[in-house]
Formats: structure tokens, C-alpha cells, sequence
């Protein structure tokens, strides 16, 4: 028994240290967030907690506005990314296609993928110039597209090959056209996998930062990423500011691993070993 | 009566209708893009008024990009984090996956703060550190303040820096390699450690000869796949450092990003992409060879 529960005791132990390690560094930006600049300042452990910060982040600095466009720009990648990648991982999970031919998209989204995003912002940049679209959410729309239906399409044609041929011959059977089946048949039962490709690309283009700062300039565009980096200047942060910007940049992140954190680990396991 | 033909027509080429939007935002996105990256890269962009001259120049930003000491060095800094980084949470990530499976208890409290570091904005995972570091207010100083040591400045000193970026890349990515190495801590069978048990093994050594082994291919893919995202890092170092002290934790994102954007070296910018682009298909490349050897072996068990 006391064999037993020795290496027990040490794992917990462990893994409780670990907790606090992750925490530690989240704890102590929302702390930082209720103090007042002169307590941040002061190092105390004590202080009297204030909302401060909160208030001027939205008064002085337009902090709501910023949320409104990531909300926009991340839903509308959302949608799209939903619309389209659905429609291929059905096509793709369903339908006869030759073997080389599916590998070849599977690769090129797997290599998209893998490139470092900073080979896109550049010519983003040019292009969106060009079009006319540059600092608006289309931009970013358009360059979170390229980043989140890669792995979108991995997942959503796993789900879809999960759903039983039985059920859509059945449906061929009774007469359904092949749309009536993708939209009334397959995609009611490849509804988890909608959640997780939707929640990890509305996370992920909410999270980025390199787009939003390369293909946007006014309040016209910028996300929440962008308004964090203009609270650190050259020879001062705006300590208050930007630990209250940071706390509601995290809140997507923190609802999906509360509560949907199965869809988290599915499609990532998906991205990273299906692909 | 036309509306019925289309609707058979929809019909009958649906499997190429529902592959389109797909095929189209990969040419339109994708290649679009790299494309107009392959010709700025040939030329030397000038602003004139009313906007940007192209001027060809053949390989000349190319042959400047295999002499300027500042890219191999953020090529050297990448790689030394992707390595350094991936190898110890893979370590970290294993020990904690492994350590979660075994509990029954606490499970899922644990995996869900172990995986939530990676569904944060990078950007903010770089104010986190900031707080951390900071030479006058942040947390590390004032403890060993308190401890009565003066703390050095850590993201302006030229030792600390680099270890400190890495520091920060392993809390952020560990979370990563945990879900993806718990994936397969969940499907281990149980009947082969409790015969392991039976026959009087230590857990150390179910772990060691039984556990390891069955998780090796899943293992091997975490690092493959967490080895050329490391490739990606950027926001924290933006946040943190911005490339220095004296490029000291330069990376290639932060390297080209400023090329591009602040000195406004397009041209030049593009030719540093286009290698990295090849690069690292040519990593994903070797490492997809790689990973089908591996399986092959196991499959051959």
C-alpha cells in the first residue's frame, strides 16, 4: 500500500506546482488590472482594489471600439471559414476522389499550415493597399482565412468521413439530391466538428497579432492585439491599461477551455496527427 | 422547369461544387500572395508619390540576404529556440500528461489549466512576462528584493535575454505538447501496465518499457509539429525585446517584420521570406520522411 501511494503523493505534488506555474503569470495581470498606478508602482503585496484602469482603458482609449472589431473580423472569418471548409471536408471525406489528388490538398493545406505567417503579411499589405481594403476587418478577414481553413478543412473532413454511409444512402435512396444530404443529412451529424473547426478559428484570428498590426492603422480596424501593444511605448508601459486590455483579450480563450475544451483538444489532435 | 435543371446539375457535380470555394480561396489567397512575394523579391521598391515603384534588380536582394550577418543570426536564434524550447516541454509535457492519466482525481481540473496557456493571445502571454521582468516594478525583482538581491535587468541584458524569451516560449507552448501527448496517455491500454504490475515491475519501469514505447510515434509527431511552429514565434518578442539587446533575440518573423514595415525594404523583405518560405517546406518536407519511417517501423511490429 505505502508503495503505492508514495509515487502518488510525489505526481500530486507535482502537478500542483505546475498549476501555479501556469496561473502565477495569468494572476498576476488580472491583479495588476484593480490597481492603481501608484500601487503598481509600489510593489506592496496589499492594496485597495479599484476599477480604475477599467474605466480609462474605455474612456480615454477606445477600447471598446477595439473590441467591436475583433469581434467582427473574428466572427467573419468564422462564418466563412464554416461555409467553406465544411463543404470541402464533405467533398473530400465523401466523395470519390483519386488517391493522389487527395493527398496533393492535403499537403498543400498542411505546408500553409506550417509556414510562419510572416511570409503573408507582407504582400498582404500590397494587396489589400491595392484593393482599397487596407485597415478595414475585410483585410483581416482575408489574411485570417489563409490561417484558420487549413486546419478547418482537416477537421471537418474527419467528421465528415465519421458520419455512416448507411444513413446517406438511405437518403440517396429516398430520392435526396446530393445538397439535400450535405445540408439536411451530413451536416446536422457533423455538427461537433462545426463547433470545434468554428471555435478554434474564432479563437485563433481573435488571438493574432501580426496581422492586425500590419494591415491596420486607425481605430477603424484595430483589434484588441494592437491596442495592447500601443499601451507599451518606447519609455513607459501603461501598466493599468494594458494588463485590463490583456484580461479581456484572454476571454475567449479562457470561456473555451472552461467550457469547450473536448472541441479544443479534438481538432488540435486532428491538426497535428490526422494531417 | 430551369430551376429543376439546375438543381440536377447542382446535383450530379456536387462533389466539384463543394471543392471549389476551397480551390479558390487556395489559388486566390495563397498563391495570389506568394506569387506577388516572388516578384517584389526581384526588385527594389521605391516610394514615389502617389505610391510604390518597382524596380527590377534581378538576384541582387538575394545575394544581400546570404551576406547580411543580421538574418543568419535570426535564423541561428529561431533554430536554437525551436530546439531548446521543444526539447524541454517535451519533457515537462510528458511528465504532466502521463502524470494526469495516472490520477483518476482532478483529471480534468488540471488538463484544463495545462492546455490553457496555448488559447491565449500571444500577445498578451507577452504583457504576462513583461509584469515578470520588468527592472523596476515586476514581480522577479521585487521577490529577489526581497530576498535582498538586486535583480538585473533581464530583456536588456545580454545574457539574460535570450534564456528569458525561451522561458517564456516554453510556459506558452508546453500546453501544446501536453494535449497532444495526453491524447495518446488516454488510449494507453490498461490491461498491459496491470499485467506489467503483476509481474512485480516498478512503475517507473511500466513507464519506462511499456508506457514510452506505445507513445513514441505520438511523441515524435508533438515535437515535429511543435518544432516548425516554433518557427513562427513573433508577438512575444515584439512585446518583450524586439529583437534585442544588439539582435541578441532577433528572430526571423521579428527580422522581417521590421525590414518590411519600419525600414521599408519591401523588396529585400520579400527575398528574406521566399527563403524562409523554402526552408521550411523543406523542414516539413524532411520531417514528414521522417515521421513515415517511424511509423513504418511500428506498423511493422
Amino acid at each position: 500500500m505505502s508503495k503505492k501511494s508514495l509515487p502518488k503523493i510525489t505526481l500530486i505534488t507535482f502537478l500542483i506546482f505546475g498549476s501555479i506555474v501556469t496561473l502565477l503569470p495569468v494572476l498576476i495581470v488580472f491583479r495588476t488590472s484593480f490597481q492603481y498606478p501608484r500601487d503598481i508602482i509600489s510593489g506592496k503585496l496589499f492594496f485597495s482594489p479599484t476599477f480604475y484602469n477599467y474605466i480609462s482603458t474605455f474612456t480615454s482609449y477606445k477600447f471598446g471600439r477595439l473590441m467591436i472589431n475583433s469581434m467582427v473580423s473574428a466572427s467573419g472569418t468564422t462564418v466563412i471559414v464554416l461555409a467553406v471548409a465544411s463543404l470541402a471536408g464533405f467533398s473530400l471525406g465523401k466523395f470519390h476522389w483519386s488517391k493522389w489528388f487527395v493527398s496533393l490538398i492535403l499537403a498543400a493545406l498542411l505546408l500553409i499550415q506550417m509556414l510562419p505567417p510572416v511570409v503573408f503579411a507582407g504582400p498582404f499589405y500590397l494587396i489589400t493597399r491595392q484593393l482599397g481594403i487596407y485597415d478595414t476587418p475585410l483585410a483581416l478577414i482575408m489574411a485570417y482565412l489563409v490561417l484558420q481553413l487549413p486546419l478547418s478543412v482537416l477537421i471537418l473532413r474527419q467528421f465528415a468521413m465519421a458520419v455512416p454511409n448507411e444513413i446517406l444512402e438511405a437518403a440517396h435512396i429516398d430520392g435526396a439530391s446530393n445538397q439535400t444530404i450535405f445540408s439536411s443529412v451530413s451536416l446536422p451529424l457533423m455538427m461537433p466538428g462545426i463547433a470545434t473547426a468554428g471555435l478554434l478559428s474564432f479563437v485563433f484570428s481573435w488571438n493574432d497579432f501580426m496581422f492586425a498590426v500590419s494591415l491596420t492603422s486607425t481605430t477603424r480596424a484595430m483589434t484588441i492585439p494592437v491596442g495592447i501593444a500601443n499601451f507599451s511605448q518606447d519609455f513607459q508601459v501603461l501598466y493599468g491599461n494594458i494588463s485590463v486590455a490583456a484580461a479581456f483579450a484572454a476571454i475567449p480563450g479562457f470561456l473555451m477551455v472552461l467550457f469547450a475544451q473536448r472541441y479544443v483538444t479534438r481538432g488540435l489532435t486532428i491538426g497535428a496527427i490526422k494531417g | 422547369m430551369r430551376h429543376r435543371n439546375l438543381h440536377r446539375w447542382i446535383d450530379d457535380n456536387f462533389k466539384f461544387i463543394a471543392l471549389a470555394p476551397i480551390i479558390l480561396v487556395l489559388v486566390i489567397l495563397v498563391l495570389m500572395p506568394v506569387g506577388r512575394l516572388f516578384s517584389t523579391s526581384f526588385s527594389e521598391v521605391k516610394f514615389v508619390s502617389g505610391g510604390l515603384l518597382f524596380n527590377p534588380i534581378g538576384f541582387e536582394n538575394y545575394r544581400n540576404a546570404f551576406k547580411d550577418a543580421v538574418a543568419a543570426r535570426a535564423l541561428l536564434n529561431t533554430t536554437l529556440l525551436a530546439i531548446i524550447s521543444v526539447s524541454v516541454e517535451v519533457v515537462i509535457a510528458v511528465v504532466l500528461a502521463l502524470s494526469v492519466g495516472y490520477i483518476k482525481r482532478g483529471n480534468t481540473f488540471f488538463r484544463t489549466i495545462f492546455i490553457f496557456p496555448m488559447l491565449l493571445p500571444p500577445i498578451a502571454i507577452g504583457v504576462m512576462w513583461l509584469m515578470i521582468y520588468d527592472f523596476n516594478y515586476g514581480v522577479l525583482n521585487s521577490v529577489l528584493a526581497f530576498l535582498g538581491m538586486k535583480g538585473p535587468a533581464w530583456l536588456a541584458s545580454n545574457s539574460l535575454a535570450f534564456p528569458s524569451i525561451i522561458v517564456v516560449d516554453i510556459w506558452h507552448w508546453t500546453s501544446f505538447v501536453f494535449l497532444i501527448v495526453l491524447a495518446g496517455v488516454e488510449t494507453l491500454p490498461h490491461e498491459l501496465s496491470e499485467s506489467g504490475r503483476i509481474d512485480g515491475a516498478t512503475e517507473f519501469q511500466i513507464v519506462r518499457k511499456i508506457q514510452l514505447p506505445i507513445l513514441r510515434p505520438i511523441i515524435m509527431t508533438a515535437i515535429v509539429t511543435r518544432t516548425i511552429f516554433a518557427f513562427k514565434v513573433y508577438e512575444q518578442i515584439y512585446l518583450l525585446t524586439d529583437g534585442g539587446p544588439g539582435n541578441r533575440t532577433e528572430v526571423i518573423s521579428s527580422y522581417i517584420m521590421r525590414v518590411y514595415f519600419n525600414e521599408n525594404r519591401m523588396g529585400y523583405a520579400s527575398a528574406l521570406s521566399v527563403l524562409t518560405l523554402i526552408f521550411i517546406a523543406v523542414l516539413v518536407f524532411a520531417f514528414n520522411q521522417l515521421q513515415k519511417r517511424v511509423f513504418v517501423e511500428k506498423g511493422g511490429e
